[in-house]
């Protein structure tokens, strides 16, 4: 029983580190997805736009407003989305391989409980590894502002600094 | 800076005000209000979480599981190893993401005796972290 607790919270601890670690990279890619599709949707709007304006004047076409109307539903439902708020960043985007791992090679025969021991030490290191890996890409990005940053933003930034405002 | 500095020195209530009587005193009133703020330190103990809004949340978390079954009928009784389905190791990983949810540090010995929702709940609600 205390052996299993042990083991349930080194579990515990990695898929906390892992998701820890996860967490940035998949919030900035949802960022970047959601921007993307706004993008495309507005792209498709101009294009009903332009079909609207090649029709003769005085002429509406029905099932263009509908699909303008239903571009412009799709496009506040993204906007209103915020990604940092989706529950499904707090798990794993797939713990399978993790729990393979846990259940098929390190809990299954142990010759003995030294070797058992030894096992878990390991995954302490793994755990320990990841924290200290995450932690040094923070102190990084920390210490070197510029990189994590696009040219644009960084052109934008550089004129602030002498009070331009850069008009993109 | 100094655009900054200008902007919030005169704020946009007192510019309003200026425009009409009436506004003025219900705006008088309003900064008279809002003088007497009381100052909140850091160590002031922040404002407990809600009962329900807290159960909303854990249900939240949990419906955004991939792993439980019967996602769409979580009540507070909900067990998670009998009605979700989940064993040791999803629970493990479903409490990791409450804890991240609510910012707090289970201790194992107690999340070995979480089994169901309303338990969980419960502690959150009793833990004074939980935001």
């Amino acid at each position: 029983m205390q052996l299993q607790r042990e083991t349930l919270g080194l579990y515990k601890q990695l898929v906390k580190t892992l998701v820890h670690n996860e967490r940035k990279t998949r919030l900035a890619r949802a960022i970047k997805e959601n921007k993307k599709q706004i993008g495309l949707l507005t792209y498709r709007k101009s294009q009903i736009v332009r079909r609207q304006q090649a029709l003769n004047e005085g002429i509406t076409d029905p099932g263009l407003i509908q699909e303008m109307n239903n571009l412009n539903r799709q496009v506040d439902h993204l906007k209103s989305i915020d990604p940092a708020k989706d529950k499904k960043l707090l798990f794993l985007v797939d713990s399978t391989p993790l729990r393979i791992m846990w259940e098929d090679n390190l809990l299954k025969s142990p010759k003995n409980a030294k070797e058992l021991a030894r096992r878990l030490e390991h995954i302490k290191d793994i755990i320990d590894f990841t924290k200290n890996q995450s932690q040094y890409q923070n102190l990084m990005a920390l210490y070197n502002l510029g990189t994590g940053i696009t040219q644009e933003e960084k052109v934008k930034r550089t004129a602030n600094k002498v009070g331009l405002d850069v008009p993109f | 800076m100094l655009r900054t500095f200008f902007r919030s020195s005169t704020p946009l209530t007192l510019r309003r005000i200026s425009a009409s009587p009436v506004a003025a005193r219900s705006a008088s009133t309003f900064i008279g209000r809002q003088s007497f703020t009381p100052m909140r330190f850091y160590s002031a103990g922040a404002a407990k979480l809600d009962k329900d809004e807290v159960t909303r949340r854990v249900i939240d978390v949990i419906k955004a599981f991939g792993k439980s079954n019967a996602a769409a009928t979580i009540t507070p009784t909900t067990l998670f190893n009998k009605d979700l389905g989940l064993d040791s190791l999803d629970t493990v990983e479903l409490l990791v993401a409450v804890e991240e949810e609510f910012d707090i540090e289970i201790p194992d010995k107690i999340a070995d005796e979480l089994k169901s929702v309303a338990e969980t709940v419960d502690y959150i609600t009793s833990n004074a972290d939980a935001n």
